[in-house]
């Protein structure tokens, strides 16, 4: 019967050309795939002219900038995580004069090893006792209770995971609630102002004023929601075997960005 | 301008190509766009102010039938920020009568809206707007409201942090009358507070003019979005931007989705654990005197147990009861302040 057939061969074309668009855009994707991967190992190839900054040289280049993040935000997206790596860029950022970090990944490695990464620290600043990168007194912070006695020259490290970006807010509701009920807040008063200056009160936990974001995958994945409302999102390819230049080509396009608050 | 050009240029030929290979992997459902960049191509094109933004607004509509044809279904954009009232008095005038002379084209056009099945609606802290504008939007969601088809949220008049108050405050009076408890509290809760509580989370979130922020845009539901900061200025945003938006959406949808999904299991662990604490607070409160007499062998701990799963389940159904009987509540309010909105002032 002819008319089936019509409709058999439609279908059929119809199938075709599906498999035939899934096949371009799998080809495109390759495509863009390769090109990252070529681009990023272009940035690399002067990487081999390694050498490691002295306290002197960051200094100078942080007086460069034209502004320095009081508090950046560090969101590993990857799955191998380097220690070593991760202490050199605090220990860059420490001595640029930053002086809070936070490091995330949704599932707290870092967290977890934080012994590791203290470790680490206290290692890198060895190596470099020659120079003052070891004055810095660097303090890792697995959750985000307040810490009462700090001093001038102290460096907090949060390191974080899924359970503190949406669910902080989540607690300082119920804090927020409990001291509604308790006749101590009116719920009148509720207001982003208000609710800004209990989370400073009660974390400390400044609002990063940029994140770096290594790795692939382009997306915050649950960081701090409540604290990126202004947060300058930059990103770099991977943390393996970043180098100075390369965190500070990324310090200086922070330092070149303008906010505007709405105006 | 209008909201639903006439087909300019009928799809052409290489959109089509274009739009069904990208249809072939997936494609975001839900996508949200900060159109930055208005003033600065005003001015690089030497214009008004105004004319940029009415470019951008023309724009929008052209984009949003851009999404249509790719089958994003629902669109969130950032129309006006609170923080956009601190800009001098004669833009943010000039940004009103905008808005003015657009709610009231999108009521004049109602028979495409009813056609498209599009529903609108406003997000935001309408109460700040002229009362002029709040009736406007007011009939714009009512007559849009039973559309399901595509869905186009107007952030107007909107922060994030505003909204996450809002819900925080409306929480807070809850567990105040007695409705919900404290322990009722959760991302869940805080979600379904939202003006976002009728949408999932965007997919993907494009931002034009090459600022790479979200200022205080949709950050508790973007926190698992794929981010798109385009250099180009919102009026010269084009379809091929839209398109590499999409690839990059594609690119990096397995790893979103199963963060996504991990914090959706975190999530529900969360809550068990929640349920469990407060049964074992209710159980101990209720027979603490009764336990301390009982002889405790094999069987009893068993049961105790079993007792105890049964307990959980009926204390987690009865929370959900708690918390969607709040939620709905919040609902009519928030429905009624619009219905009020709507009759005429006699006056």
């Amino acid at each position: 019967m002819p008319v089936i057939e019509n409709v058999d061969s439609e279908k059929t074309l119809l199938l075709a050309k599906k498999a035939m668009n899934t096949f371009i855009l799998r080809i495109i994707h390759y495509v863009i795939l390769i090109g990252t991967y070529v681009r990023q190992w272009l940035i690399h190839i002067p990487m081999l002219s390694f050498s490691k900054p002295d306290n002197l040289t960051l200094q100078a280049d942080a007086r460069q900038l034209k502004k320095l993040p009081l508090h950046l935000g560090m969101i590993i997206l990857e799955n191998d995580i380097s220690y070593s790596d991760l202490a050199n860029v605090i220990l860059w950022s420490a001595a640029m004069g930053i002086s809070f970090i936070s490091i995330y990944d949704t599932n707290g490695i870092v967290k977890r090893n934080d012994v590791r990464l203290s470790e680490e620290i206290k290692k890198q600043k060895s190596f470099n006792s020659d120079t003052d990168y070891s004055k810095s007194d660097i303090q890792l912070h697995s959750n985000l209770e307040k810490n009462t006695n700090k001093s001038t020259s102290q460096v907090d490290v949060y390191l974080l995971c899924l359970k503190d970006g949406r669910q902080s807010i989540v607690n300082m509701t119920k804090y927020i609630c409990s001291h509604v009920k308790q006749k101590q807040i009116k719920s009148m008063d509720i207001s982003p102002q208000s609710v800004d200056c209990l989370f400073q009160e009660e974390t400390g936990y400044p609002d990063p004023d940029m994140v770096l974001k290594f790795g692939q995958v382009d997306s915050l994945l649950g960081f701090m929601p409540w604290h990126v409302r202004l947060t300058e999102i930059l990103s770099l390819p991977t943390h393996i075997g970043v180098d100075y230049k390369t965190f500070r080509s990324v310090m200086i396009s922070f330092g070149d960005t303008e906010q505007r608050f709405g105006k | 301008m209008s909201w639903f050009p006439e087909k300019r240029i009928q799809d052409s030929w290489i959109h089509k190509i274009c739009s069904g290979i990208l249809k072939s992997g997936p494609v975001p459902r839900h996508i949200a766009i900060i159109m930055d960049g208005n003033r600065r191509y005003a001015k690089k094109n030497s214009m008004e102010r105004a004319e940029g933004h009415l470019q951008g607004f023309n724009k929008l509509a052209e984009t949003l039938e851009w999404c249509l044809n790719l089958g994003i279904v629902e669109v969130t954009v950032y129309a006006f920020s609170i923080e956009n009232f601190k800009r001098s008095k004669d833009e943010v005038d000039c940004l009103m009568e905008l808005a003015r002379q657009k709610f009231a084209r999108l009521l004049e056009e109602k028979d495409m809206i009813q056609k498209h099945e599009v529903c609108v609606r406003v997000l935001g802290n309408i109460s700040l707007l002229p009362i002029d504008i709040q009736r406007t939007v007011a009939e714009v969601v009512n007559m849009s409201k039973n559309n399901t088809k595509a869905t186009l949220n107007v952030c107007f008049s909107y922060t994030s942090r505003d909204e996450i108050c809002q819900s925080i405050k409306e929480i807070a009076e809850g567990v105040e009358r007695g409705e919900i408890l404290e322990s009722d509290i959760s991302e869940e809760l805080i979600e379904k507070c939202l003006y976002t509580n009728q949408s999932c989370d965007p997919d993907l979130l494009i931002r034009t003019s090459g600022e790479v922020r979200l200022s205080d845009f949709l950050l508790w539901q973007s926190a698992f979005s794929v981010l798109s900061f385009i250099e180009v200025l919102w009026p010269d945003f084009s379809i091929w931007h839209l398109y590499a938006a999409v690839l990059h959406y594609q690119r990096n949808h397995d790893a979103v989705t199963k963060a996504k999904e991990e914090n959706n299991e975190t999530r529900e662990i969360i809550q068990k654990e929640i349920d469990r604490d407060c049964v074992i607070k209710l159980s101990q409160q209720q027979s603490c005197d009764l336990c301390s007499l009982s002889n405790h062998d094999n069987n009893t701990i068993f049961c105790d147990h079993k007792c105890q799963n049964e307990n959980i389940h009926a204390y987690s159904l009865a929370r959900q009861k708690r918390v969607d009987n709040f939620v709905n509540n919040l609902k009519c309010r928030r429905d009624s302040f619009l219905q009020n909105l709507l009759v005429p002032q006699k006056t």
